[in-house]
């Protein structure tokens, strides 16, 4: 009798420390995987088949739920600057990048729930249409991540820690698939 | 006592084991289920999204350039047909996930030959008489999920575009 009972105590044990390391599992994909391939502070699963990798399914459910296959959309991920800083709106960012071969783009800015950063000017995200580039060929532009205005594109980070950018590309160019690790991808530096 | 031992931490092993394969693999239905709830819990109903902002709190990282359409379908009482007309010149798409988060369907505007949708969703066990051309059969693995339109708005115009669009999308029992 007692020998059954510290089977199933133990057995429950073993459960409750299996789903807790599930748990920490999940939340550490972001700090040290090798399901996530990184291209300067960017980062990104080489492949959203999401059946492929249980752990995988679970940490894009928690940051990403509902995200799209990769035959239709590319996402990158940004959570710190280039000096691996965690994003804070403590700080103020220049992002500087090029425009994509994609058929949309879109930058988003995220707080730590994963949810919109409040702000007075309702902007959370700027793209390919609305974004003010720095020459007439629309190939280059500059993006301020601030709480502070700026001018220019100014994406407010409202008051937030642990924020983190999201760049999608819907239906990109087959090159852009191709070179995910090299191709060349915007830089965030901190400015203040 | 060493054979005790020795079972003892087979039976942990075995636990840790289990625990650890059955929370990754029910975690993503658990935050279905969570969306489900958020969105209203009801099946077989749309819900016509609005651009979303910061408090939008029913799915992680919505896209704010985006109006959804959302429905948890249920194919317990047989297929359900999906139509839309959908005339927009800006991208749209419409995908379909199982109750594992996983997406096993989706599709943008510029892969349907027609702006009119006409989707039947049907259980993979469910035999079905033979469709129309202009009819396309998604075959769901599983008798629960979700389909999410997303539209993309490019203006104030698009949102006044857009909402005519989604109040135009519909579900109902397939007969």
């Amino acid at each position: 009798m007692k020998k059954t009972l510290i089977i199933f105590l133990l057995f429950t044990a073993g459960i409750l420390l299996g789903c807790f390391w599930a748990n920490f599992k999940i939340d550490q994909v972001k700090i040290d995987s090798d399901l996530i391939i990184r291209n300067g502070i960017w980062g990104y699963f080489p492949s959203m088949d999401l059946a492929a990798n249980d752990l995988q399914k679970a940490y894009i459910g928690k940051i990403g739920l509902f995200a799209l296959q990769d035959s239709e959309v590319i996402y990158f991920i940004a959570s710190t600057d280039e000096e691996g800083n965690p994003l804070s709106s403590l700080n103020d960012y220049k992002l500087t990048g090029a425009n994509f071969d994609a058929r949309y783009w879109s930058y988003a800015l995220y707080g730590e729930d994963h949810f919109l950063i409040p702000n007075d000017e309702n902007v959370f995200s700027f793209n390919m249409e609305n974004i003010v580039y720095r020459d007439s060929l629309k190939s280059t532009y500059e993006l301020y991540v601030s709480k502070n205005p700026q001018n220019g594109n100014w994406l407010p980070s409202g008051d937030a820690n642990n924020m983190s950018i999201l760049l999608r590309l819907y239906n990109p160019a087959t090159h852009i698939y191709m070179n995910k690790a090299s191709i060349k991808l915007p830089t965030l530096k901190k400015i203040n | 006592m060493k054979t005790h031992r020795i079972l003892y931490g087979v039976v942990l092993i075995l636990g840790f084991v289990m625990g650890f394969k059955a929370f990754l693999n029910f975690y993503p239905e658990i935050l279905f289920q969570g969306a489900k709830k958020k969105i209203g819990g009801l099946e077989n109903v749309l819900r016509l999204g609005n651009l979303p902002d910061h408090t939008s709190k029913m799915v992680v990282k919505p896209n704010p350039d985006f109006m959804y359409v959302s429905c948890f379908y249920n194919l317990e009482n047989g297929p359900l047909q999906l139509t839309a007309n959908v005339s927009n010149a800006n991208y749209w798409s419409v995908g379909f996930y199982e109750p594992n988060t996983i997406n096993f369907y989706v599709k943008n505007d510029k892969q349907f030959n027609s702006n009119k949708l006409n989707f039947i969703i049907t259980h993979k066990g469910y035999s079905l008489p033979k469709a129309d051309d202009n009819i396309e059969v998604i075959k769901s693995k599983t008798k629960k999920g979700l389909i999410l339109f997303r539209f993309l708005v490019n203006s104030n115009d698009d949102v006044k575009k857009i909402k005519r669009i989604q109040k135009n999308i519909q579900i109902k029992q397939f007969e």
